[in-house]
């Protein structure tokens, strides 16, 4: 009998894809709860962040038979994953103008998300570990940066849909993102 | 220069708000540029994904996780069902099946050789060909052209009746045993009924008319419905048929084994019953005798003494003086 709570994110994202659902369930109960936390954030509404909770991992059941889960990040890999759906389905219920019919391909180019080839390992617990030291450096940030990292994350609001909101010329919008997360790296590795 | 470019989009890409004109500028860096700085993105998609952890986690419903098992379960079912083959044409509704001409022979092409080869090898040894007739000699499979549906109509009333006085059973059914031994099953392919357990053994050894009873009555209620009735996918196992056949003698004709105890234990309560009656008979006649003789006794004894009282009295009749030969 293995005992699926001892085993690491990656291992266990290994098992998924070779169709071990004992797998699936130990990676729900370690991400539901910030997943969940993340998409209600971003949608605002309990019955559907429990949709979307649901959908992210038929996704990552369905989706582990057709491509390379990623097995040495999967920390990153499902947050995003949960970003980007919650942010798709939050634009299609507030949305007046038509928008692409989600299926597969949708899915794989706007849903799924792509990972550098080359970034450094991270789970669950690794990234809970660093959570005092990322809330100094976003703290350090200033309030117009914070509010656009806010904006374009959980409203999901592209640089274009920023500027028009604020009212800020597109490039200013584009600089300081590119400002707030260059600071936010930096105070997070410098432990400012 | 696109290194550059990518540099600029890199922080947007990570935080997913590009327009969609500049992601897919992104896009096509990433699939075709060879210096795309791979590592930075890397770094900022991982930053990025820090951010959900300053939110205070809230649990889902468990009902959520039911639902997750619930959505697994049924795309499991839709993947097998979309993986299981198609149902072949062959396999139709019931009038097709009764029909079954197509079906048979090939039944039959594929058992031929094995029969055949079987019964010869029996013949050489054991059997003698005047031992078995014309009408029963179906080993001679090489002039089976008929389907064995045919076959079986043919050749049951052959088994079941029995009327050819020249046809030995008896002299037959060792050969055939022994050759099912070795693995015909000639239920399969139409032909007779061939006793194989031991109850059908004890059948066989009844009296002939018994025997032919019991199969006459087998011939219509069981032999019929299953062989012919029925295509070759329903058919009973040879096992179940068996099973069947074995029901029905011990239901019709059980064997005397079966029944000698029931008539000893029946004897041996009338017996026992008989005794206690008998006892109690004997304690009765013995009681009446024995009141009988102590009230003789009593009443002789009372004349004895009334007679000893006269003798006392001298006062005894002369009659009866002399009838006692007192002087």
């Amino acid at each position: 009998m293995e005992d699926y709570k001892s085993f690491t994110d990656s291992q266990l994202m290994q098992k998924v894809s070779e169709y071990d659902s004992k797998s699936l369930e130990e990676l729900y109960d370690r991400y539901s709860p910030i997943l969940y936390t993340l998409i209600k954030k971003i949608v605002a509404d309990q019955k559907i962040a429990e949709e979307v909770l649901t959908d992210i991992f038929v996704i990552v059941w369905e989706k582990s038979r057709k491509i390379d889960l990623p097995i040495n990040n999967v920390y990153t890999w499902l947050i995003t994953l949960a970003r980007n759906k919650a942010i798709d389905r939050k634009r299609r219920d507030e949305s007046t103008e038509e928008l692409p019919e989600y299926n597969d391909d949708y899915e794989n180019d706007y849903v799924i998300p792509r990972l550098s080839k080359f970034i450094d390992p991270l789970d669950l617990n690794n990234a809970l570990s660093v959570k005092e030291n990322f809330e100094g450096a976003l703290n350090d940030l200033t309030d117009a940066q914070q509010y656009v990292l806010y904006l374009a994350y959980y409203e999901g609001k592209t640089e274009n849909e920023i500027a028009k909101k604020l009212n800020i010329p597109l490039p200013t919008v584009k600089s300081k993102i590119k400002v707030a997360l260059t600071s936010l790296k930096h105070n997070l590795i410098t432990g400012a | 220069m696109n290194n550059v470019q990518a540099k600029d989009l890199i922080q947007a890409k990570a935080l997913g708000c590009l327009d969609p004109e500049d992601d897919s500028v992104m896009n096509r860096l990433m699939d075709e540029d060879d210096d795309f700085p791979w590592q930075e993105l890397g770094q900022y998609q991982n930053l990025v994904a820090f951010l959900p952890t300053l939110l205070d986690t809230e649990n889902p419903d468990q009902d959520v996780k039911d639902n997750v098992a619930e959505k697994l379960r049924q795309l499991e079912e839709e993947r097998r069902a979309l993986e299981m083959p198609e149902p072949e044409p062959e396999i139709e509704p019931q009038p097709e099946i009764d029909a079954e001409p197509e079906v048979e022979p090939v039944q039959e092409s594929e058992t031929e050789p094995e029969i055949e080869s079987e019964i010869n090898l029996e013949n050489e040894s054991e059997v003698r060909p005047e031992d078995i007739p014309e009408e029963i000699n179906l080993t001679d499979s090489t002039e089976l052209k008929e389907p064995p549906e045919q076959i079986i109509e043919k050749e049951e009333p052959d088994e079941i009746t029995n009327t050819d006085p020249d046809i030995k059973i008896d002299d037959i059914i060792p050969e055939i045993k022994s050759s099912t031994k070795k693995g015909i099953s000639f239920k399969d392919y139409g032909m007779p009924h061939i006793p194989l357990t031991e109850q059908e053994r004890q059948r066989e050894q009844l009296p002939e008319q018994e025997r032919k009873k019991t199969v006459d009555e087998k011939k219509v209620e069981e032999l019929k419905p299953d062989r012919v009735s029925r295509g070759p996918t329903q058919r009973l196992s040879r096992k179940e048929f068996e099973n069947r056949n074995v029901k029905s003698h011990v239901s019709k004709t059980p064997p005397v084994e079966e029944k000698a105890p029931e008539v000893k234990q029946k004897r041996d309560k009338l017996g026992m019953i008989t005794s206690i009656v008998l006892f109690i008979i004997t304690l009765l006649v013995l009681a009446f005798m024995y009141f009988k003789f102590s009230e003789e006794i009593q009443q002789n004894k009372n004349e004895i003494d009334r007679l000893n009282k006269l003798i006392g009295s001298q006062e005894i009749h002369p009659d009866i003086s002399n009838r006692l030969d007192i002087t």
